[in-house]
């Protein structure tokens, strides 16, 4: 696969989730809950499949190749919005810098 | 005790809060909320009837009633007798500052002992809302202070539910439950307005608020089985919309999560632990959002979501 390159040079090489957020699934949606900015954020299962990949193992293009094996017709999309879930992950701090 | 205006000077500044002063201990009043103990002494016995008229776990010492060896929470100069003007308050030796009469007085010292009463529960899951019980099953009512809680919660205890906070639900770490936090029911004038209107309520205390805020006090009932805490079964997060028909729809506990979580004082401290609770309580109760103008057809709405018109609690 291949990535915009502006948007390969903004998502972390390898996204890893901040240690200090907790996580619970609610009725079958995923709770963060980041207490250093007492927020909470529900992910939809796109952004709660990218969420418990980004573990600092996996590449952001790695991200996507795991997640359009999952959803092989979905390529795509996912293509478009994993980076951009990336990004919201980082804009809201929930990753490691 | 009538109307009355607000704080008439702060702390004198570099006032020495260690500085001995006679203690004036004519008048003494001993209160207990949810573990937290105080003592306020007066020399005016106003501001002691004052505090004993809003709390209901409050009770007068008998004049001449030996010292106690703690020292008071608060202290309060001046009154009838004193030389200078106001009233002089100090907590825990800090000069809190001077006030014009003892409603003024009663009104900030009401704040405070709630504030140290609440600072005392930082080990238990604290956020606002109101709530109340019928039997074993409490009802939680979360939301921003001026979202009308005191409200609904005096109206719904009017109808026979109990009543266990206008403002902070205390619950427990470990089962969830909700302990009662008995302060006084805090009313803005709007809300004072329609139930005064409706009931015929009587004021323990109109007083300026120590956030500037003139309010209506009431004395909360005290349950018979005030130390117990209950299980909370029904999160209602209220909707109050102009010309709206009062109405209950299911709520997901996504939601109810989310809301409880944005009222809370202390979830940070409570770390992963307190996000288990909170995703445990919604999961425990059955949550619904309630949009509702008129009060007695909210009232009527929770009273038939918990099984019909208590009959006196």
């Amino acid at each position: 696969m291949t990535m915009r390159p502006d948007v390969q040079t903004s998502v972390p090489s390898r996204p890893q989730r901040a240690a200090r957020v907790a996580e619970r699934l609610v009725d079958g949606e995923l709770v963060l809950y980041d207490p250093l900015h007492q927020r909470v954020h529900v992910l939809n299962p796109t952004a709660a499949l990218t969420w418990r990949l980004c573990d600092g193992q996996h590449t952001a293009v790695e991200l996507v190749e795991a997640l359009a094996e999952r959803y092989p017709a979905s390529r795509a999309a996912i293509e478009a919005d994993v980076p951009r879930i990336v990004n919201l992950f980082r804009a809201e701090e929930l990753l490691d810098a | 005790m009538t109307v009355s205006g607000r704080a008439l000077a702060d702390p004198p500044a570099g006032a020495s809060p260690g500085a001995p002063r006679p203690v004036a201990d004519r008048y003494a009043v001993r209160l207990e909320l949810t573990g937290f103990s105080a003592r306020v002494v007066s020399a005016c016995a106003e501001v002691a009837d004052g505090i004993a008229a809003l709390y209901p776990t409050a009770a007068v010492e008998a004049p001449g009633a030996p010292a106690s060896i703690a020292p008071p929470f608060a202290v309060v100069h001046g009154g009838p007798d004193s030389d200078g003007p106001g009233y002089r308050l100090t907590v825990h030796d800090d000069d809190v500052g001077l006030f014009e009469t003892p409603s003024d007085v009663v009104a900030h010292l009401e704040y405070l002992l709630n504030a140290a009463a609440a600072t005392g529960l930082g080990h238990r899951l604290l956020f606002h809302a109101g709530v109340v019980a019928r039997g074993r099953s409490a009802l939680a009512i979360p939301g921003r202070s001026g979202a009308g809680k005191s409200t609904l919660v005096t109206a719904l205890c009017l109808a026979g539910f109990r009543y266990l906070s206008d403002e902070l639900a205390v619950v427990d770490p470990g089962t969830g439950a909700a302990w009662p936090f008995l302060k006084p029911i805090c009313l803005k004038d709007g809300g004072w307005r329609i139930l005064a209107a409706r009931f015929g309520l009587p004021s323990a205390l109109h007083a300026i608020r120590a956030d500037g805020v003139p309010v209506h006090y009431l004395r909360p009932p005290r349950p018979a089985a005030s130390g117990r805490s209950v299980p909370i079964r029904v999160v209602v997060l209220p909707r109050r919309e102009a010309g709206a028909e009062a109405t209950l729809m299911p709520a997901s506990r996504v939601q109810a999560l989310a809301e409880l979580a944005q009222h809370s004082l202390n979830l940070p401290r409570h770390g992963r632990a307190g996000l288990e609770l909170l995703a445990r309580l919604v999961e425990r109760a059955a949550c619904y959002t309630l949009r509702y103008d008129d009060l007695s057809e909210a009232v009527a709405a929770l009273a038939d979501l918990t099984g019909g018109r208590p009959s006196g609690g």
